[in-house]
């Protein structure tokens, strides 16, 4: 027998992201909806192991005000994991904590009070609405962010990871204190803030974009580096400047012993 | 704002010791390094991660004999390894001490566990790793007895075939439900043990749910999986002092401290 059900449509939830102002630029708003948005995706990635398991789409736009209603739905890989709805709570629940100034029980994950304070630090506050209330994003959320961004710990030793934005002054001269940089980890995508010294402020310049590794006195919020004072880096070649390994093998066959070889 | 990249999917992450240099390098020994090509080849499909410490780099060296000549040659070749991007090296921290001293304390006197080598197996743990590569015997033993949800292998051991885990199956399902776990916790989180404990419980569904590619290995995980049962029989059963030979040096192994 033929069955003629409907497949089950995907539960979709709604978020609306405001700024209440007379005069917006698409700039402000656009970065608005980006960080929104990107947030979601980085709850969701650490509720799910699957990457890309929700979709936000614009589902209005009101003309005249910088005002949008976003709409999560269950992505491509979506199927298993953690709903939308689950996932926009989460966020809601991680914006009404860093507001409150409960955040730095380090819940709140350190990409999520980056974008946060990203977001708060907009000349003008955003309104970010969802279903049971809604948050605004103003310079007290700013300062609970900066608070629960502050490190617990700091101890030497280095990070992994592609530098980008370097200062605007570093590019051309080195401060006399000298630069500042980020560095977004290998791994999570973390943008680490970075306090270069003078003297090797030439040689993070020139290390721009490429894969590098920072010594130095790393400051951490819990698992997460929230700020380096480098002293030192190397900066890796890109894998296809380095030697194949297969070309490697059997090469110290003629050399002897390692050491420890006799421990084995 | 940068657009939002797509995440890559690494099904393991692996820690290695310094022989998997040393068996890659020399080329003595056949199986071993089949083992080592076969985890390079996973890695350079990013199917695999390979982690290890700056003791590995420190290890990997010829000081005796007519190598001193090849020296730079020796030290570009293993920088030219762990440079790529494939390759983790973590720095060692003052966590990873702590651990690597609670194991000499409980196996040091007992299989001489040496501290390099307690501390090869508390890093393979602090980075969430799910297999450390070496054919050390004292290491399989010890992180055998100590169950955690790390598996000490053989390298080339359970690394993900690549046809086959491209083309979907049973083995790349087992595969990724048992790393699901693992993904997208960070290296550089140092102070995760206590995590990884709690999902010890974990430990054996992944071992049972994880299907090697190949007979041999499937062998060789069996028996681990056995050794590991046989310890824990010992462990909860049977007095020290009515050991004898192997098996006595095996129960000796558990602490009289050591929780079940």
């Amino acid at each position: 027998m033929v069955t003629n059900k409907r497949r089950p449509k995907p539960t979709a939830v709604e978020v609306d992201v405001t700024i209440p102002d007379k005069v917006v630029t698409p700039t402000e708003f656009a970065a608005h909806l980006a960080i929104m948005e990107e947030m979601l995706h980085d709850v969701a990635r650490s509720l799910n192991a699957e990457a890309d398991s929700i979709r936000v789409q614009i589902r209005d736009l009101w003309p005249g005000s910088a005002h949008a209603r976003l709409r999560v739905v269950a992505g491509p890989r979506g199927e298993g994991q953690a709903a939308p709805k689950t996932i926009v709570q989460a966020a809601k629940r991680h914006l009404r904590d860093i507001g409150q100034g409960k955040a730095r029980e380090l819940h709140v994950s350190t990409r999520i009070l980056q974008l946060a304070k990203r977001a708060a630090s907009s000349a003008k506050p955003a309104v970010y609405g969802f279903s049971d209330g809604s948050v605004r994003l103003d310079k007290e959320f700013r300062h609970e962010a900066v608070r629960a961004l502050s490190p617990t710990e700091h101890r030497h030793g280095s990070l992994e990871g592609r530098l980008r934005d370097l200062s605007a002054q570093g590019g051309y001269r080195p401060l006399r204190s000298g630069l500042r940089a980020g560095l977004v980890t290998r791994h999570r995508e973390i943008t680490v803030p970075c306090s270069v010294a003078r003297e090797v402020a030439a040689r993070v310049r020139n290390a721009f974009d490429r894969r590098v590794r920072l010594y130095g006195v790393v400051a951490w919020r819990g698992e997460d580096p929230v700020g380096i004072k480098v002293d030192d880096l190397k900066v890796f070649e890109p894998n296809a400047s380095l030697p194949n390994w297969r070309d490697l093998i059997g090469i110290a066959k003629e050399w002897g012993p390692p050491l420890n070889f006799e421990d084995e | 704002m940068p657009r939002r990249k797509q995440q890559k999917i690494v099904q393991q992450r692996r820690y290695v010791d310094a022989c998997f240099f040393i068996d890659l390098l020399t080329a003595e020994r056949p199986e071993r390094l089949s083992g080592a090509e076969k985890v390079l080849q996973a890695a350079e499909r990013g199917l695999v991660e390979v982690c290890l410490s700056p003791l590995v780099v420190a290890e990997v060296v010829w000081p005796n004999g007519k190598a001193q000549e090849h020296r730079q040659r020796a030290t570009e070749a293993v920088s030219a390894l762990v440079d790529r991007e494939e390759f983790y090296v973590a720095d060692i921290t003052a966590k990873a001490g702590e651990r690597a001293r609670e194991l000499q304390w409980r196996y040091g006197g007992v299989i001489s566990l040496r501290t390099k080598d307690a501390l090869h197996i508390a890093m393979a743990e602090l980075l969430n790793c799910t297999f450390l590569d070496t054919w050390d015997e004292k290491i399989i033993e010890v992180v055998a007895a100590e169950n955690n949800g790390l598996r000490a292998v053989h390298y080339g051991e359970c690394v993900p075939d690549v046809p086959e885990a491209v083309g979907g199956g049973a083995d790349k399902a087992a595969m990724a439900s048992s790393t699901t776990a693992k993904r997208g916790r960070r290296p550089e989180a140092a102070g995760q043990h206590d995590l990884f404990l709690a999902s010890a419980a974990n430990a054996t569904n992944t071992a049972s749910s994880e299907t090697p590619p190949s007979a041999e290995p499937r062998v060789a995980a069996a028996s681990t999986i056995v050794e590991r049962a046989t310890l824990q029989l010992v462990r909860d059963a049977v007095p020290r002092s009515k050991k004898s030979s192997r098996s006595s040096r095996r129960t000796r192994m558990v602490p009289p401290s050591a929780d079940p």
